[in-house]
This record gives C-alpha cells, sequence and structure tokens, in this order.
C-alpha cells in the first residue's frame, strides 16, 4: 500500500533522501580528495624544497670550494717551480699539501651528500682523477728534492697539469648537475604549486556544488514536511472534533433519558438518586471531552501574526472571575498600573491563560484563613510575565514537577476537575515560545506563573 | 403554545426533546436531516427551529441558508442550533443565530433557551463565507 500525501509518496521521499545522502557523500569525497591531492602536492613540494636545501646547495658550496683549493694547488706548483728554478728552494711544498688536503677534504664533505642520477658515476672517475693528480704531485715533489728538476718538469708536463684539468672537469661537471638538478626542483616546487592549486580550486568548487545541492535539498525536504506536518496537524484537529461530536451525541441522548427516567413519579428516592449520579457523570464525560479537545489544540500551531492588548484582556475576565471568588469569599486583586504591553498570541489563547490560573487560584483555595488572589503583570524587555499568588493551600514540592502534566491534580479530591487546566496553559504558552512555572508564595500558597514574548510588529 | 420543528440525525434525542415539549403543550414536528427539515418548513412555517449542525444530505448551516435564500417568510423563523461540533459559537456565528446550545445539554437548559427564543423571535442574519455559497 502507498501512503500517498498531496505532496508525494513515500517512494519519493525515500529518493528524495538518497539524493540527499549523495550529495552530502559527494560533498565530503571531494573535501577529501581536495585535502588528499593538497597533501600529496605539499609532501612534493617539501621533498624538492629539501633537496634543494640539503644536497643541491652544499654540493655546490663544497664542489665551489674544492675548485678554489685546485686552483691554489695549480698556483702553487707554478710558484714551486719558479722557486726550484730561481733559487733551487723546494721548502714551500707543505702549502702544497695543505691545499691538497683541503681540497680532498671538500671533496669528502661533498661525497657525503646524496647523489643525484649519474652523479656517483661521476664521482668515480673524479676520485680516480684525484688520487692521478696527487700521486703524479707526490712524484713533481720528490723529483724537484732530489735535485731532479729536468725529471720533475717532464712529470709535471706530460701528467700533473692534465690531471689537475680532468680534476677541473670534473668537479665543473659535478657542479653543474647539482644547479641543474637545483634549477629542476625548483621548477617543479613552482609546478607542484599550480598543480595544487589548480586541483584544490577544482575540487572545492564540486565540493561547494554539492554542498549547495544538499542544502537545497535539506531545505526542501524540511518544508517538504512541514507542510505534511501542517496537513496532520488539521487532519488530527478535524478528527479530535469528529470524536468530540461523535461522543457528545450519543451522551446527550443518554444525558436526556437518565433526566427524563428520573421526573418519572413513581421513582424511589435511592433510584432518583443513582440516576442523578448518572447524569454527572454524563457532565462529567462531556467535560473530559472538552478538555482533551483543548488540550489537544493547544498543542498545535500559534498563529504567527497574532497579538493582543493584554490589559482590557486581563481586566475582562478578572470582572467575569470577581462575583465567583466573591462568593467564596475570596479578594481577587490587580497590581496597578497593568503595564501597556501587546503579548504575541490571540486574545482567545491569552484570555484562556489568564481564566485558567485565576479560574485554578479560585477552585483550590480550599478553607484557607487567608483568601486573597493578587495578579501582576511585568514587562520583561522582550517579554511578559504573569504571576497569580494566592493564599490556598499550595502545592507539595514532589508535585511542583508534574502539576503542568495532563490528569495531575492538587490532592484537594474533593474538588471536581480532571487536572487539564494547567495542561493546557502550558501547551499553550509553550506552543508561543514562552514558559510556566510555579513556586510557593511568599504570603502562603502558590504563584503560577507564565511568560510569553510581546509582539513586535514585522518580526513576526 | 408553539409549533416547533427538531431537526436532529440524532433520532433518541429528537425524539425525547419532541416528548418533552409535547408534554409542555408544544406542537412538534421531527426530521432527521436538512432536506427533510426543509420539507416541513414548505408543509406549514414553525415558530421555531431546533436544527443540529452535522446531518446528512443537507447540514444545519446549508438549511438555514436555504431558509434565507429563497425568501418565502422562513428567513424570519428564530434557529436554535444544537450540536456537539467544538466551534458551535463559531458556526452560529456564521448563520447569524443568537440562539445556540452545546450537547451534551441539559433539559432545563434546553427549555429554558426555547423559552427566549420564543419570547425574543430573533431571526437569524446568516453571513456565509462566499465559499460556502
Amino acid at each position: 500500500m502507498t501512503l500517498a500525501t498531496p505532496l508525494g509518496t513515500p517512494k519519493q521521499y525515500v529518493r528524495f533522501a538518497a539524493a540527499l545522502i549523495v550529495s552530502f557523500a559527494l560533498t565530503i569525497g571531494c573535501f577529501a580528495a581536495s585535502t588528499v591531492v593538497t597533501e600529496l602536492r605539499a609532501r612534493g613540494i617539501e621533498a624538492a624544497a629539501d633537496s634543494i636545501a640539503s644536497n643541491a646547495i652544499p654540493s655546490i658550496h663544497h664542489l665551489g670550494a674544492a675548485r678554489s683549493e685546485l686552483r691554489r694547488v695549480d698556483a702553487l706548483l707554478d710558484d714551486l717551480v719558479r722557486r726550484v728554478a730561481d733559487r733551487h728552494d723546494v721548502d714551500g711544498t707543505h702549502e702544497l699539501q695543505k691545499s691538497r688536503e683541503a681540497l680532498e677534504r671538500q671533496w669528502t664533505l661533498y661525497q657525503t651528500l646524496p647523489s643525484y642520477a649519474d652523479e656517483s658515476k661521476l664521482q668515480a672517475a673524479v676520485d680516480a682523477d684525484i688520487v692521478s693528480m696527487n700521486a703524479s704531485i707526490d712524484d713533481v715533489v720528490r723529483h724537484f728534492r732530489e735535485g731532479e728538476a729536468r725529471a720533475a718538469l717532464d712529470e709535471l708536463s706530460s701528467r700533473t697539469w692534465l690531471a689537475i684539468d680532468r680534476v677541473d672537469e670534473g668537479l665543473r661537471e659535478a657542479e653543474e648537475i647539482n644547479q641543474h638538478n637545483a634549477a629542476m626542483l625548483s621548477s617543479r616546487i613552482a609546478s607542484l604549486r599550480i598543480s595544487a592549486r589548480t586541483w584544490a580550486y577544482a575540487l572545492d568548487g564540486v565540493s561547494a556544488f554539492f554542498a549547495i545541492m544538499a542544502a537545497i535539498l535539506v531545505l526542501r525536504l524540511v518544508s517538504r514536511f512541514a507542510r505534511v506536518t501542517e496537513i496532520r496537524v488539521s487532519e488530527l484537529e478535524r478528527f479530535a472534533g469528529r470524536v468530540a461530536h461523535d461522543i457528545r451525541s450519543p451522551l446527550t441522548s443518554v444525558g436526556l433519558i437518565l433526566e427524563r427516567a428520573q421526573q418519572s413519579p413513581q421513582l424511589d428516592a435511592k433510584t432518583r438518586a443513582m440516576l442523578g449520579r448518572g447524569t454527572g457523570t454524563i457532565q462529567r464525560v462531556s467535560e473530559l471531552v472538552d478538555g482533551l479537545l483543548v488540550l489537544a489544540r493547544a498543542g498545535t500551531r500559534a498563529p504567527s501574526d497574532a497579538s493582543t492588548d493584554v490589559e482590557p484582556v486581563i481586566r475582562a475576565i478578572l470582572d467575569e472571575l470577581r462575583p465567583i471568588a466573591e462568593e467564596k469569599g475570596i479578594e481577587l486583586r490587580i497590581e496597578e498600573p497593568i503595564p501597556s504591553m501587546v503579548a504575541a498570541c490571540s486574545p482567545g489563547v491569552f484570555s484562556s491563560l489568564i481564566a485558567n490560573l485565576v479560574g485554578n487560584a479560585i477552585k483550590y483555595m480550599g478553607d484557607a484563613p487567608v483568601r486573597q488572589i493578587d495578579v501582576t503583570v511585568r514587562d520583561l524587555g522582550a517579554a511578559l510575565r504573569v504571576e497569580v499568588r494566592d493564599t490556598g493551600p499550595g502545592v507539595a514540592p514532589a508535585l511542583r514537577e508534574r502539576i503542568f502534566d495532563p490528569y495531575v491534580r492538587a490532592t484537594l479530591s474533593a474538588v471536581p476537575g480532571l487536572g487539564l487546566g494547567l495542561a493546557t496553559v502550558r501547551r499553550l504558552v509553550e506552543t508561543h515560545g514562552g514558559r510556566v512555572t510555579v513556586e510557593p508564595n511568599a504570603a502562603g500558597g502558590s504563584c503560577f506563573s507564565f511568560e510569553l514574548p510581546k509582539f513586535a510588529a514585522g518580526s513576526q | 403554545m408553539a409549533d416547533i420543528l427538531i431537526v436532529d440525525d440524532d433520532a433518541d434525542t429528537a425524539e425525547i426533546l419532541c416528548d418533552v415539549l409535547l408534554e409542555r403543550g408544544h406542537e412538534v414536528r421531527v426530521a432527521h436531516d436538512g432536506r427533510d427539515g426543509l420539507a416541513h418548513l414548505h408543509l406549514r412555517l414553525p415558530d421555531l427551529v431546533v436544527l443540529d449542525v452535522e446531518m446528512p444530505v443537507l447540514t444545519g448551516p446549508e438549511m438555514a441558508y436555504e431558509m434565507f435564500l429563497r425568501d418565502h417568510g422562513l428567513e424570519h423563523v428564530p434557529i436554535i442550533l444544537c450540536s456537539g461540533v467544538w466551534d458551535l459559537q463559531a458556526v452560529a456565528a456564521v448563520v447569524g443565530t443568537p440562539y445556540f446550545l452545546a450537547k451534551p445539554f441539559m433539559l432545563a437548559a434546553m427549555l429554558s433557551l426555547i423559552e427566549r427564543a420564543l419570547r425574543e423571535r430573533t431571526a437569524p442574519r446568516p453571513n456565509f463565507p462566499k465559499a460556502d455559497r
């Protein structure tokens, strides 16, 4: 069976809900993908920057320093040749030795750093060239020291200068490889940044699209549910009215039959009394139906544009109830002046609230020695508060929490009532965005109060 | 004594009320829906109509409107609306009658209202919303 409403079938709701879930899932998915892409790109940028900072730049630095020492070695060898030729002096070789050591130190430092592609092969070649160069220089120095200038010069021209050139060439190539890699890594960083930004924009855009879709679906769903709820409330109201009518009609017949039977002259007093009790029961059932209907309707909806000037309504209700109060010896007072305020509810609702609270105070006064009811209206700014203080027997602390629940009554069982009046008050007040409270009255008895928002033209 | 027409789909209520009014010397007729009630009205004009609201075929307010519409003198007959509907006062305002009594009622209350209506004889002044016409 399909429970179709004027607004759609359950199948349509399921489709709606499915579309909503898919939209949410895609929104979250796109957001997650955007985050993952950004994270991956950030890691790539981090790795490239790290490689530049901790490999390419220090490598270039060490290679530059090594080349500098190599040029110094070259110059010192030249100087040695000149000094030997002029003065036969070979004492300056320790400077040469220091430069060679410095070169080797820089070279070793460079080699401790990670290698780029093809760098290892080059490093092996340069290593061999350095060894060859050092061996040749050692031979030159040895020849000079042994006074074999001719052999030293031959060694220089045949091997040493060539070895130095090869080392220099190797160092330069290594420098170029590192410079090239640094440039490549910089370019990769730029490319990763552009890629990350593009993906993030694209995925965020898709995510925003699905988020808007989801928001639209939620709005449509909420609005649809609100309309369905409104229809249900109307249906419920009609149903409640129908039930009340259908209960009242047979009650009328039964009540009239009982009344007619009571009028029969043949009846004994006992039977007549029983029939009287039956008539009373009919009245109570009728009151119960009325009370339940009022309670059911109190919890439905509040018209958004309703407003009530509180002062005349309060005065009218108190004027109406004053004779009943006086009949019971109760003084009904209102604190003057009543602030001029407009409540955000209909006059009927406001009347019902005042009549219920004041009526209750009169009804449950019992045989209290002091018999007063004071009504106070307070201006709370955006809201108003009405307090009804009585000097009756009060509400037991254990009952205060539940006194506004349906069918809960104070323990004065002798007083007739259904226990729906205060429940109706609470439902009416809460439906209008207010709240109800009960607390002990300082002068004995209770203080029942309610707060309601004030009517604000244009904001409803 | 008066000529009273009771129009109510609840046969028990109508019968008991009829008996009570007959005992008090009134002339009483009973109908169980609006169309039946209109037929009785056309046979003879009563002094008062005691009218239920919700009935099959023709409701109380519809019958009241028909009475007002024809301009055959029926529009001057006072109407007591008597029903268990929730907003009887609002229905009475639409029908334009000052006489209404919510069900379930006590016999004394109904008899008192009948006496008042017969004494005042205020004719209804219907105020039907256009959508209902």
